[in-house]
This record gives C-alpha cells, structure tokens and sequence, in this order.
C-alpha cells in the first residue's frame, strides 16, 4: 500500500495511525477484525447527551487548525431546534504541507467514518457529507467504496444496528478552491455555488447547510471520536500534557533529511520532531514554516517550545495543521515569501476587497525584491497592508495568509532589503 | 442530437440538489467531453436541472479544475508550492515545458497534454508531485518523467 507518505513515528504510539498501511483499507472486515465500529455500537448504547459530555470531558480540539473544542461545538447543534441538522465533515485539506487527511482516508476510511456517525447520533443529525477536495481522487474512491461497505453492515442507513437511529452519509467532491476549506465557504459549495465564505455569525452549528443547524469538523478530529468513546475520555486525557490532550499528526516536509508523518503527544518541540523523526535538517537550519502556508515562522529559538495550546497561545503562534516546513541555510526568505505570496493572491475568493487587492499587492511587492527593486517604503507598506487585511478580511484567508509576511518583517528585514 | 448532448442528459440523470453533487455531475460530464463544459453542454445543463445558466458559469468560474475552455485529452498538474517547490517543483514544470514545447496552461498541437499548475497535492512528504488525470505521481525526477509521460497515449 502506497500513500506517498512515510509513516516515521513508533507504531506503540499511534491512535489515529495504528491501522495505516497494516489493513486493507478497502475491506470492512480488516477494520472490524482491528476492533473497528466498537465505539459506535457503545455511542448508540449510551445518551446522545452523554456521547457529548464524554468528548467534552476528552478535551479535544479541532484539529483542522482552529483548535476550536469540539464538545462545545456539538452542544450548540443538539441544543438548537430543528426538523433537519447536518454533520459535514471537512476533508478539504489544503493548506500546503498537509497530507494528513489524505493519509487518514486513504489508509483507514473507517475509522473517519465511524467517527463521523458518532457525532451525527450525538448531535442528532440523519444527513452528513465528506467534503474531499477535487484533485484527491484516491480518497474520494476510497471512502465511497468505505461508505457502500457501511451501508451493507448496517453502520449506516435506518435503523443503525438495531437502534432507532436513521443516518445516510455522501460524499461531495470539491473542484479545486482552496478557500472551500473555510466551513462557510464549504457549505456554501456543496448548495451548489460559488465557494465564498459566509459573514459570520451565524454560525454553521446554528444556522448552516441550506439553513439548517450543521457542524463541520475535520477529518482528523473526527477520526479520534472512535477511540474516545470506546477507551472513555479519562484515557484520552492522560496522552500527552494537562491541557492539550492526546495526540496529533504532524508533517515533517522540506529541508528535513527523511520528510514523514509522525502521530505524537503535544509535549514534543517542533526541534525534536525534526530531529528525532525526520533525522535533523537537511543543511543548516534556518526557519520553518509551521502550519501551511498561512502559518508562522518559527526562528530556531521558537522551535525549542513544547506545541501546548497554552505555549503556543503565549507565543502568539499557532501550529495550525501540524505541518513543519523547514527551510535550510541556502534558502531565500524572498523567493520563499514569493511562492506562499502567488498561492494566496491565486487562492483569495475575491469576495471581499482588503484580501483580492491586498494578496495581489503583496504578490506584486515580492515579485520587486525578487528582481531587486524593492525598497524600505515597499516595506512599510506590505507591513500597513498585512494589518489592514488581518483586520478587515472576511474570513480566515485573509486575517492569516499574512502571517508569514509579518513573521518575516520581524526577523528577517535585512535579509529581504538586501536582495 | 449529438452524442454528446445525450451522454450529457445521460449523465445529469444521477443530479440530486440535496445531495450536493452538481460538482460530480460536472466533472464526470466534463471528463467525457473533451475535459470541458462547452457552451452547449451548459446550456443542457441548465435545461434539465433548472439552475440558471448565469449561476452555472458562476459556479464553474469559479473551480479551478472546471474549465469552458477546451483541453487536451489528458491533463498535467504541477504542483508550484512551497515543499514541492524546495525540491524541484519549478524545474520539473519547465522541463515539462520544454519537453512537450508548451507554456503553463497551454495544449500541445496533437492535443494529447494541457499542462496546467496546481496547488499543493498534498503529497508533499514524496515531493515534488505532478498529477496527470486522475493520478497522483510522487518523487518526480527528470529522470521519471519521459516514464510517466509514456502511460499517457
Ligand atoms: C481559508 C480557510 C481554509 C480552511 N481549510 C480547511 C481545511 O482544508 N480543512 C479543515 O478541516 N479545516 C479548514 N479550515 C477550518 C474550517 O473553517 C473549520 O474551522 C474546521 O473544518 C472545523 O473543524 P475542526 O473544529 O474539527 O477543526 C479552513 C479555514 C479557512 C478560513
Ligand atoms: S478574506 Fe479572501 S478568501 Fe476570505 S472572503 Fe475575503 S476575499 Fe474571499
Ligand atoms: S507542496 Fe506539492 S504536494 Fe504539497
């Protein structure tokens, strides 16, 4: 089995990853002989309340790069009333430097989607859908054929495993925005539209697809729901340090010597992670980008700290996917701010001015300094234009895709005034 | 009626609004025809399904991998982003280039290649990545590439 991604983590570690590349991925039985749908029979046993109460007491967060908790998240849809309620689950992956979720569907779709029926019954939705982007075709084969499966052992459709449970689950298929991966403007896609983000609020717990209460989650928090309600939330809390319980897949990409998914607790530094699973830098180190492209850098001092919600928040960062870049001593901030400068100038909706105008103008600034004509007031105002649309975008797009070029600003001025 | 035009009701068949999969329907028609939605087959579109024609091209302006335009029969994507980029994602897209005498988003004259950038393939641990269709290739070398390209007749 090929996922295009070497697994560099230790196989006694792994939650989410335990079955990548040991089962077919196509078959039911490998999953249920690996324990599989054991969480769900015990989610359909118990209280929709009390499936909720157990991923509140877990402390999971999303892990598609909000950190938003998802109990809380679940208790706003079950709480509203309504004749329909949705469960979408975001596998939109796009932020450059994440195959995670690729890795997840294409090497062990039932676990996402024993996950996702999980919360549909905690939340009381009869209708979901999985969101695959367009270019990830192996995935989309691989979970409509998991889905048919499901369907034909009762985990899905009416009546689930006896109970009163109804739930009917699709796959939608995105066509090459990497926008449609903000929930609002993802929903706004499977209605049939043009991709572009919603004003919030409301928000989609409360009024989502076509109006209806929804909630949208990534697929690698969903693929943890399983393991908290069949191991309880206690066992959840116990992995990794107080606060940023269990455990998380992150991307070594880049300038590292052997690049790789690791699946680890929140103790870790990105230092460590680079050097005791991707075997150190290929080259000096000189920064990482941390999160995809809308994510910070991290100077070599950064590195050093322990990626806990709480350490990361004092440092005003964020880990976002859990993608680790790292650039080498040989490369240049001004060619590498150009490439994140043209995905987001090809990648804002346009829906809103401060991010269209600003990410072209930021687009043609980089592309100054790469043929050294830029200058300290070209500077100042990228600086000036980075506030303004973190400010005043829409949506995450534009308030983050900033990030690297501020980041940049603090630390490595000089470097791009020379070039 | 052309082929087409009843391969396109054929396929519209399977369009559900509530299920969401105008864009499956489209990919698949737009698959069968040419890798695009010409006027016609929108205009059947929005015939049977009732959405509007100016909504339809909104909608299919929008996606990157919807086109009106047409293409060649098979389709080259190069991933241009960081990771890719750091291990040799630009020169594969000029070797590529120059291999098959075509610019980015451009079709060679026997229409058998549209060679096309794309964002970040999520293969980015094996990069650099190209897709060709529907099929992701991984650690792509030059020397790889006159391999790959073979498969596609
Ligand atoms: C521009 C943009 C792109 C996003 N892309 C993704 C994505 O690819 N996958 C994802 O799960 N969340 C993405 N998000 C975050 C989602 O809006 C949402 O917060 C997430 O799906 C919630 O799931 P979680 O709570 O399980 O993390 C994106 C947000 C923005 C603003
Ligand atoms: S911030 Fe950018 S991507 Fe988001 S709505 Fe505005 S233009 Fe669109
Ligand atoms: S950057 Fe090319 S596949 Fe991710």
């Amino acid at each position: 089995m090929n996922y295009n991604a070497k697994i560099l983590s230790a196989d006694k570690d792994h939650v989410l990853l335990k079955n990548v590349g040991k089962i077919d991925p196509m078959s039911i039985d490998a999953y249920l002989k690996a324990g599989g749908y054991e969480g769900l029979k015990k989610a359909l046993a118990m209280d929709p309340k009390k499936v909720i109460d157990e991923v509140s007491d877990s402390g999971l967060r999303g892990r598609g790069g909000a950190n938003f908790p998802t109990g809380r998240k679940w208790t706003f849809t079950a709480g509203a009333k309504a004749d329909q309620k949705y469960i979408i689950c975001n596998a939109d992956e796009g932020e450059p430097g994440t195959v995670k979720d690729r890795v997840l569907m294409e090497g062990d779709p039932h676990q996402m989607i024993e996950g996702i029926v999980i919360g549909a019954y905690a939340i009381g939705a009869t209708k979901g859908f999985v969101y695959i982007r367009g270019e990830y075709r192996k995935s989309i084969a691989t979970i409509t054929k998991a889905i048919a499966d499901a369907e034909k052992k009762n985990f899905l459709g009416k009546g689930i495993l006896g109970s009163k449970f109804d739930f009917e689950l699709r796959v939608v298929e995105g066509g090459g925005a990497y926008v449609c991966g903000d929930e609002t403007a993802l929903i706004e896609s499977i209605e049939g539209k043009r991709g572009e983000p919603r004003m919030k609020p409301p928000f989609p717990p409360v009024v989502g697809l076509w109006g209806k209460p929804t909630i949208v989650n990534n697929v690698e928090t969903l693929a943890n729901v399983p393991h908290i309600i069949k191991n309880g939330a206690a066992w959840f809390t116990k992995k990794g340090p107080a606060g940023s319980p269990g455990t998380k897949i992150f991307m070594l990409v880049g300038d590292v010597n052997e690049p790789g998914v690791v699946e680890t607790t929140f103790d870790h530094t990105p230092k460590d992670i680079v050097e005791k699973f991707g075997k150190g830098v290929d080259g000096g180190f000189k920064f990482a980008q941390i999160g995809g492209s809308s994510g910070n850098l991290f100077t070599a001092d950064m590195m050093t700290n322990p990626m806990t919600y709480e350490r990361m928040a004092e440092m005003k960062v964020s880990y976002g996917t859990g993608s680790i870049f790292v650039a080498n001593e040989t490369r240049n901030v001004v060619e590498f701010l150009s490439t994140v400068a043209e995905f987001f100038e090809h990648e804002s909706c346009g829906k809103c001015t401060p991010c269209r105008e600003g990410t072209h103008r930021i687009s043609q600034i980089m592309e100054k300094f790469e043929f050294g004509e830029g200058t300290i007031s070209d500077l100042d105002l990228l600086e000036e234009l980075a506030l303004v649309m973190k400010k005043a975008s829409l949506c995450g797009c534009g308030q983050a895709c900033v990030n690297p070029f501020l980041d940049a600003l603090k630390n490595f001025k000089g470097e791009i005034l020379a070039n | 009626m052309s082929f087409e035009s009843t391969r396109v009701k054929e396929l519209l068949q399977d369009y559900a609004p509530e299920k969401g999969n105008l864009m499956a329907v489209l990919h698949k028609i737009q698959k069968e025809c040419g890798n695009h939605l010409s006027d016609e087959t929108l205009k059947e579109v929005a015939k049977t399904t009732g959405i509007p024609l100016n909504r339809l091209y909104g909608f299919v302006s929008f996606y990157t991998m919807l086109s009106t335009e047409p293409k060649g029969r098979h389709i080259i994507r190069v991933c241009k982003d960081g990771p890719c980029n750091f291990a040799g994602g630009w020169a594969t897209a000029e070797l590529l280039g120059k291999e098959l005498d075509i610019e980015i988003g451009e079709t060679t004259e026997d229409g058998r290649f549209t060679l096309e950038e794309t964002a970040c393939l999520g293969t980015c641990t094996a990069a650099p990545a190209i897709m060709i269709d529907d099929e992701i290739h991984a650690n792509v070398s030059p020397e790889k590439l006159g391999e790959i390209l073979k498969k596609y007749k």
